[in-house]
């Protein structure tokens, strides 16, 4: 009997330790597994060496730790595989942001480029409009000096046509005082000789001179 | 006593000093303190309070129970917290660094499809200054 519960201890501590020794086998495999899986991953593989290091350290200090040291270090192996991931895909988000900032680069200086060609253009375009408005108002200001310079004339021709239509009825009004005169002259004369009076005298008889008008703008 | 029980007691004896040297008091883990504090820190500079918040959580309560578990003598516990500590501070720094480049990279991407689309609906009037 001693014999047999002998034999069951034994066997059972040696149950008890191959199950711990296959724990801790089956954990150490598993962070293995996810280190080779970071390390062998093509995206990351040539990322975070140092970080990639520190997890390999980690793993190595894993194997051969104590067994009160396991757990802590089965931690911190872990962490240490997610941190290598992490600053793996940082370096590739990090060089990705890199080329994405020469396109951003490249275009804003295509856009800034556009808006001043856009821009000198839209200068071209209200310098002309300038231009033609300076020419079209020159040309007003020459026709309504030109007008103006017409209406100044006509007024003159005006002026003057009065005037000589003034002096024409002055000269009428002249010989007709001096017909009338020369009317009196010969009715008086006759009176004093006795004889009928003669016909007006010549300037009496000669009708006023028309004043030919001078045509305008002369 | 019989062989058996002699070999049986003479490995208890070898077990239970394995066990004592195995628990014996350490000396105070200053190195894995102050290593856990710096990536404190690094992770606390580089943003990880804003992008990895749980993470750096996780590192400071570590360190926290680290420090309590010195000053109670236990240095093995305190080593190894500060261990996980500085893992969970580097980690946070790493997330942090990666949510940062993430970000950046989202922001950029939208920048660019802003200005791809602006130059493509108005283009620029000459080919050659097309990016």
């Amino acid at each position: 009997m001693n014999r047999v519960v002998k034999n069951g201890v034994v066997l059972a501590v040696a149950l008890l330790a191959a199950g711990v020794a296959q724990a801790r086998n089956d954990e150490y495999q598993r962070l293995l597994d996810r280190f080779n899986a970071v390390a062998t991953d093509p995206r990351l593989a040539d990322h975070a060496q140092g970080a990639m290091d520190r997890a390999r350290q980690s793993l190595a200090a894993l194997k051969e730790a104590r067994r009160g040291d396991r757990d802590a270090w089965a931690y911190v192996t872990e962490r240490r595989i997610d941190a290598a991931q992490a600053v793996a895909e940082a370096e590739l988000l990090e060089t990705r942001r890199a080329q994405l900032q020469r396109e951003n680069d490249k275009l804003q200086v295509a856009v800034a480029k556009r808006d001043a060609e856009q821009a000198r253009a839209e200068l071209e375009r209200e310098r002309l409009q300038a231009q033609i408005r300076a020419e079209e108002a020159d040309a007003a200001r020459r026709d309504a000096e030109v007008a103006r310079a017409e209406g100044e004339q006509a007024q003159q021709a005006a002026q003057a046509a009065r005037a000589e239509a003034d002096q024409a009825k002055r000269m009428a009004a002249a010989q007709a005082k001096a017909a009338a005169l020369a009317r009196k002259e010969a009715e008086l004369e006759a009176a004093v000789n006795g004889k009928p009076a003669k016909p007006a005298a010549k300037a009496a008889k000669t009708p006023a001179k028309t004043v030919k008008k001078k045509p305008a703008g002369h | 006593m019989t062989p058996d029980r002699g070999k049986i007691h003479a490995l208890i004896g070898v077990l239970a000093l394995t066990g004592l040297v195995a628990c014996a008091p350490t000396k105070p883990p200053v190195d894995q303190l102050n290593a856990a504090a710096g990536a404190l820190e690094t992770a606390r500079s580089v943003g990880a309070g804003e992008f990895a918040a749980a993470d750096l959580n996780a590192a400071a309560r570590e360190y926290d129970a680290a420090q309590a578990a010195q000053a109670r003598g236990d240095y093995d516990a305190a080593a190894h917290l500060a261990m996980q500590s500085q893992a969970d501070g580097e980690l946070a720094a790493a997330r942090a660094r990666r949510v940062q480049a993430s970000q950046a990279v989202d922001k950029l991407t939208n920048a660019n499809a802003t200005l791809q689309s602006d130059l493509s609906s108005n283009p620029p009037t000459s080919a050659e200054d097309q990016p």
